[in-house]
């Protein structure tokens, strides 16, 4: 009996091993699902990137346009540090009593690199600010724009996004461009 | 540090009375924000393409229609810097618009002329720039690979508007495509590992590194940023850009492999390890 037992272990054993048991439909893991990346070419990710600027841009000549009052306003268009880097600019406007008047554009934009990651997606681009229409006004309405300024800017801007729904690109940089000007 | 400084300036131009912003004076901010742009904090560009280059002093929103002494793009405010706007499209050989620079006589209108565009400037070609890599037409999986073009600022004679006429094209980025579903915008032509006094495969401003083997076709597209001139008069921008294809490079990745040899392969090609 010990001995059947035994040859029966054996031959189960065998079996098993050899795989020869009848193949039962088993439901098999899934793959991980792979992030897929949020912008699917190149120039769709330029679009959302132009479409932030464009947003943050008006915001932004809005609150110069108020005296640089309530700068959170910025927040939903910014990172964290770009924001400390607005507040401390439209505290410039109030303690100077200075606002603006008029509306700043950009042109010229074009894609320096997409970097999509896992879990966030990082745009640079360049492109020109033109403040040419905005004006810098004093406290009695006095046009006190510089008569130096540059006018047309070249700019190096990124963008970032962490994964999230709807996704926000958030203005993570905004530096002169290194290069020879474009604009 | 910026700002202090910023408002000590300001305090300054409030007791003397000066409503102009004094921007000059002004450090310049590494970050440019618009609203530092507005108040002329944003700085360390380079003004121009050349270093004569003037201000076309057309008002964009009325081609052709050169604005009036007095008439500044904010409306005439009481602090408009005095107008320099000239339109001297074609320059008599005497008189204010000649040379476009020092001496002109900012209060005299010539002819009004439309703004030259990139349109205009379509027979004038820049040649195109050559794009190098090295290691020449192959690179090491993992591993840094340069790229690099001869990239120079070029002046093309030629007839514009019926007059003889100077384009002048400047690089001013690099828009390379890897051809590994990476394309990456650069500011600066790059250089050979040798001119720019690293060791091979360090990584440079231009370098890239490929992830697999395989065979990758690359892309150079250089922009040139355009500048027109007549006859002897000085430079002046067209606005835009020109993308200038490059010749295309075709080179294969591999990985690298470290063996010990007997002798150098190139001696015995047949050597254990060759």
């Amino acid at each position: 009996m010990r001995t059947a037992s035994m040859v029966a272990t054996v031959a189960l054993a065998a079996v098993l091993l050899s795989g020869c048991l009848p193949q039962q439909p088993t439901a098999t893991t899934p793959p991980e699902p792979t992030a897929a990346p949020i912008f699917a070419t190149d120039e769709e990710a330029l679009a959302a990137a132009t479409a932030a600027y464009a947003a943050y841009l008006a915001m932004s000549d809005q609150i110069a346009a108020d005296g640089g009052a309530n700068p959170e306003r910025l927040e939903p268009f910014v990172t964290a540090d770009q924001q400390a880097n607005a507040a401390e600019s439209f505290a410039v406007y109030r303690k100077m009593g200075l606002r603006a008047e008029g509306t700043s554009t950009f042109d010229e934009v074009g894609l320096i690199q997409v970097d999509q990651g896992t879990d966030a997606v990082f745009i640079d681009l360049y492109l020109c600010l033109d403040v040419s229409k905005v004006r810098a006004l004093d406290e009695a309405g006095l046009v006190v724009t510089p008569d130096d300024r540059t006018d047309r800017l070249p700019l190096e801007i990124a963008f970032e996004a962490y994964f999230s729904m709807p996704i926000e690109l958030k203005l993570a940089r905004s530096e002169p461009w290194s290069g020879t000007n474009f604009c | 540090m910026v700002r202090y400084q910023l408002l000590l300036t300001a305090a300054i131009s409030a007791s003397l009375a000066v409503t102009a912003i004094p921007a000059a004076s002004w450090s310049v901010l590494s970050n440019c924000l618009p609203s530092d742009a507005i108040i002329g904090l944003c700085g360390g560009v380079t003004a121009g393409l050349g270093d004569d280059d003037v201000t076309i002093g057309i008002d964009v929103n009325q081609p052709g229609s050169p604005r009036q002494p007095g008439e500044g793009i904010d409306g005439g405010g009481v602090n408009d810097p005095v107008p320099e706007d000239e339109v001297c499209i074609a320059p008599a050989p005497s008189g204010p618009c000649q040379g476009f620079g020092a001496g002109r006589d900012p209060f005299t209108i010539t002819s009004p002329v439309l703004p030259i565009t990139l349109s205009d400037i379509a027979n004038f070609r820049p040649s195109a720039d050559v794009a190098g890599m090295e290691p020449n037409g192959w690179m090491i999986v993992g591993l840094d690979t340069n790229f690099f073009a001869d990239s120079t600022r070029q002046v093309v004679d030629g007839v514009l508007l019926g007059q003889p006429a100077s384009v002048r094209f400047t690089p001013v980025a690099w828009r390379w495509n890897y051809g590994d579903g990476t394309s990456k915008t650069l500011s600066t032509p790059g250089a050979s590992w040798a001119a720019s006094g690293v060791a091979e495969f360090s990584p440079t401003s231009g370098s890239h590194i490929y992830r697999s083997p395989g065979t990758y076709v690359i892309d150079l597209s250089v922009l040139y940023a355009p500048e027109y001139r007549f006859g002897a008069g000085g430079w002046t921008p067209i606005s835009g850009t020109l993308a200038v294809p490059s010749n295309r490079l075709t080179a294969t990745a591999g990985n690298a492999t470290t063996v010990l040899v007997e002798r150098e392969c190139t001696v015995n090609p047949r050597g254990p390890g060759c």
